[in-house]
This record gives structure tokens, sequence and C-alpha cells, in this order.
């Protein structure tokens, strides 16, 4: 996961990689999944999300369709 | 509770270091825990294997005390620390660490054994510093340094480099708990559902 300036820099990181285009989100986005994601992490009893966590997780931030699906 | 946010009695923000590494559990069952494992150091050095719960206890305490020395320390530990402070076999804790990182708890370096990341911490400086207060952290990809502030309950700054490499230098800044300054836009290359295939480009 890499932080471009702009959707041009990752356009122009795409082409010349010759890479499929993924998929992007804002910094606000990302902050609010690394905050749910990591918070927990320095308790005691932390343990990893589940799948079913991660896709409730993923939706409540607004990250749908295919390229976030979790499930088989 | 490890993480305390607000003041201390003399009006300073506490020191993390002190919280992580001073402050005793409060849980009677972690405290418990711990007091069984330090007396059972030495039995286990002739037992082969620990099984079932008491194996998952035992990983428990090792991430616990893994991840607290990274957080207090901005350097991932290596298992002959971590089995040092917790009085246990080094082999033991070695088993705990690879366990963990089937459990995609940590990640180890490509190859080798040692540990490459505890999420969000890195074990390795990168492309992505994040500094506190009191000091430097590293992530192996922008969630992961996102997550140090989250992880931490701390105010932070980060800097990376445009992913492009057009030699743009990106700063963020975390600030009481929000995203306080920064622009950008994050790339994900790989599905989520094949996040783990290919760790370091997803």
């Amino acid at each position: 996961m890499l932080l471009f300036r702009s959707e041009e820099h990752i356009q122009r990181w795409l082409a010349y990689r010759d890479l499929m285009p993924g998929a992007t989100m804002s910094l606000e986005q990302c902050w609010r999944l690394a905050h749910a994601w990591y918070h927990r992490v320095l308790d005691p009893y932390w343990r990893r999300m589940t799948p079913d966590e991660a896709q409730a997780l993923f939706a409540e931030i607004g990250l749908t369709g295919p390229f976030w699906n979790l499930r088989p | 509770m490890l993480l305390i946010v607000g003041l201390a009695p003399t009006g300073r923000p506490p020191d993390i270091v002190s919280l992580l590494f001073t402050d005793r559990p409060k849980h009677d069952a972690e405290r418990g825990a711990r007091s069984q494992l330090a007396r059972s150091a030495a039995v286990r050095q002739n037992r082969p294997a620990l099984a079932g719960p008491e194996t998952a206890e035992f990983d428990r305490v090792v991430r616990l005390e893994l991840f607290r020395i990274a957080a207090a320390t901005g350097r991932v530990p290596s298992e002959v620390e971590v089995a040092e402070r917790l009085a246990e076999p080094r082999e033991a804790v070695a088993d705990a660490i690879r366990r963990l990182a089937d459990g995609k708890a940590l990640i180890l370096a490509p190859g080798g054994t040692s540990i490459w990341a505890a999420n969000p911490f890195c074990a390795v400086p990168s492309g992505f510093r994040v500094r506190t207060q009191e000091r430097t952290y590293w992530a192996i990809c922008i969630w992961d340094a996102l997550g140090i502030p989250a992880a931490l309950s701390a105010d932070a700054t980060i800097e990376t480099d445009c992913g492009d490499a057009c030699g743009e230098r990106l700063l963020l800044t975390i600030r009481d708990g929000s995203l306080a300054d920064g622009e950008g836009v994050v790339h994900f290359g790989v599905p989520a559902a094949r996040f783990w295939e290919n760790i370091v480009f997803t």
C-alpha cells in the first residue's frame, strides 16, 4: 500500500510499471481503517479480526465491491 | 489499562515507556499467567513442546511482550530479548514467534526466522517513517504507518515519498486521534482476499 500525491501520480506509476490498477482510498479512509485495525494491538487480549469483522469494517468505511470482498 | 490518555499528576504527559513497562497487568488472569510462566521456566527447559491452551497462553504472553517492547522503544526485539525479559527458554520463544507468524500476528523476514514486522511496527528502516514526541518508528506501508499512532494513542508525523518516485515528500500529521494534516491518495495493488499472498507488494 503506497501513498501518492494524486490520482495522476498513480496512473503514471501504473503505466511506468505496466501494472493493472488496484483500488484507491482517501487518506481519511485509510486512517479510519488503520485506527480500527490497530488501536487495540497493545491490549493484553488482542486478537486478529475475523474475516466477517474485517468485511464489516471495510463496508463501514465505504470500501465495497469485488476488490474488497473477503468471502470466497 | 495499558495506555492512559491524559496528563499525569505532575501535569506532564505520561511517558509511554513507563506506561508500557511499569504498569502492572490489571487482569488477575494475566497476572496469574505470567507468574505461572515464570515459575515453570525451569521445568519447560526439559519439556519438548507445549500443547493446547497452554501453548495459546504462552504465545499470547510472548506477543504482548514483543509488541510492548516495540511500542516503547521503536525497535522490534529479537527472540533472545523477549526470552530474557520473560525468563523463558529461547527456543520456546522462537517456537511461539513462528506460531504467531503462522497466525499472521507478525511477519518473518523472507527466508529467515527474524521478525520483519510486528505490525504496525517494522523491524528495519523503511520508506514510511513515523515520529512521535518520544521516538521514531518505521512501518512497511501507509496502512501500518497510520496504525502506529493509532496503536500508541499518540500524536505523530508520518513521512514518506510519493509512490511513483517523483521525488515529492509527503507529510501527514495525526493529532488528537484525527488526521489533522496531509494530502494524498492510497493505492492497493492486490485485492483484499489476497493481501497475504504478497504482503510486500500489497
